[in-house]
């Protein structure tokens, strides 16, 4: 039987899941705001790319592909909990992440009042860096919705968060955490 | 309209969502990892590839049987399986919990019970908590198996069986605190025995919105030709171990008759044990 630890097919994979995994779950944590739905949906979207995964790395970089079912799926199962996370919500939000920098609670919460379709614009791109257009491609909509989309969605978080400098104020003079995502040929999931 | 240009005043919600995603990234750990991956991956293609079979499960399980499909696949890296129609009884190895919880000797399996009696026939050894029944370790290659020490199990109970033969048994059941723990402890369990080489069987778990045990059955060629046979069963917050060494057979998926006798019984007359 082969060892998988010395089958290339398997530690390609495993090295994608460990470069990108913790990535994934941030963006879709941001759509969602729960970050145990996140989680389950990114590791289902994994699932899905493994079976998958010699026609995947062909095309180019997965990443995009495992992102878009990620985020559909995390969509999907968050409609079928919806209920229940508003029964959740007379008693408060779902739990943060413990830890978290109070700035980035309020953040979350604030996208949170946003719509499905305006959150996913904003985080695919302000947070992935995605253009417009690209928005409109993997979101299956047109560029004019989501800039329509992504104006309502910064006036919304404007009321919302505290701290103005998400509207006018320059921006924080800090090292940029995260590399701007750039656009390789890509894969693209057509289920 | 251009739309390759950004979005006015976008610059510092940009920053703001990266300082987030910076946080988190260094907060999140996605559970179970890649081996949790590839068990998603193989439950949902056993899932497609069982439909109809699911439904029969459903209607075994309301009837008081748990009788599972003959498996159609193999888990990934798997050699092609020889097995000729398996039955097994998950609903022995993990019968329903009690009303408080606690894990009580009347759950094992009696030696009567155990696969292949009728060659083996099986005596009880030991009942107990399990600190001193040591479950099988080791595989094709070097390798150790860590079954289920260093987990959150909070309570175990063993009975050990020898039968004829030199054959040995035993029959474990494991509480955890939740049912996620003990779904993750199985799905580590059985990838530590895929990854030391053991054949994986046959696997089923969740289907057509109904959620069945999960259930891993692996097999090892022992180091003198006797093969050892494991099967994992996981429901609720317990998870069941039933290992097997057979001293003579050198196929472990021989079929028992009086199992498959047992088992082909209608389901309308539901019984706990064989």
């Amino acid at each position: 039987m082969n060892d998988p630890a010395h089958d290339p097919t398997e530690r390609d994979f495993e090295r994608f899941y460990a470069e990108s995994v913790r990535r994934m779950v941030v963006v879709v944590y941001a759509v969602t705001g729960d970050i145990g739905e996140a989680e389950d949906a990114v590791q289902e979207a994994y699932a899905r790319a493994w079976p998958r995964w010699n026609e995947l790395a062909e095309q180019g970089d997965p990443t995009p592909w495992v992102r878009t079912v990620a985020l559909r799926l995390a969509v999907s199962s968050w409609r079928r909990a919806r209920n229940r996370v508003r029964a959740h919500f007379r008693h408060g939000p779902p739990a943060d992440i413990p830890g978290l920098d109070p700035d980035h609670v309020a953040l979350v919460a604030a996208l949170r009042h946003l719509a499905p379709e305006q959150r996913r614009a904003v985080v695919l791109h302000h947070l992935v860096d995605l253009p417009v257009d690209e928005v409109a491609r993997q979101t299956g909509s047109t560029s004019t919705a989501v800039r329509s989309r992504l104006m309502r969605a910064r006036r919304i978080l404007n009321s919302h968060l505290s701290d103005t400098a998400a509207s006018e104020a320059p921006a924080r003079v800090r090292p940029r955490a995260v590399a701007p995502y750039r656009p390789r040929q890509e894969a693209y999931p057509h289920e | 309209m251009n739309d390759h240009r950004p979005m006015p005043h976008g610059s510092a919600l940009d920053s703001r969502l990266r300082e987030f995603a910076a946080e988190v990234d260094a907060l999140v750990a996605p559970a179970g990892g890649v081996a949790d991956v590839r068990l998603r991956a193989v439950r949902r293609r056993t899932r497609r590839r069982t439909g109809a079979t699911a439904v029969v499960a459903a209607v075994a399980i309301t009837s008081g049987w748990w009788v599972l499909p003959r498996p159609t696949d193999a888990p990934l890296s798997a050699q092609p399986d020889p097995a000729t129609g398996q039955l097994v009884a998950a609903a022995s190895i993990l019968p329903s919990p009690s009303a408080d919880r606690g894990l009580a000797p009347r759950a094992l399996l009696s030696p009567a019970a155990l696969p292949w009696n009728a060659t083996y026939r099986w005596q009880a050894v030991t009942t107990g908590d399990g600190s001193t029944a040591a479950l099988p370790s080791g595989g094709t290659h070097p390798c150790s198996l860590v079954w289920f020490s260093g987990s959150s199990a909070r309570d175990q109970i063993v009975r050990t069986y020898s039968g004829q033969g030199h054959a040995t048994a035993q029959h474990r059941i494991v509480d955890f605190p939740t049912e996620g723990e003990a779904r993750r402890s199985i799905g580590e369990v059985a990838e530590a025995l895929r990854r030391c080489g053991w054949h994986g069987a046959q696997t089923t778990g969740e289907g057509h919105g109904q959620d069945l045990p999960v259930v891993y059955d692996y097999a090892l060629a022992g180091d003198s030709g006797a093969p050892l046979r494991v099967t994992l069963v996981q429901s609720d917050h317990r998870v069941a171990v039933l290992a097997l060494g057979a001293g003579h057979s050198a196929d472990p998926t021989h079929t028992d008759p009086r199992t498959e006798h047992c088992l082909g019984s209608t389901p309308a007359s539901p019984r706990g044990h064989c």
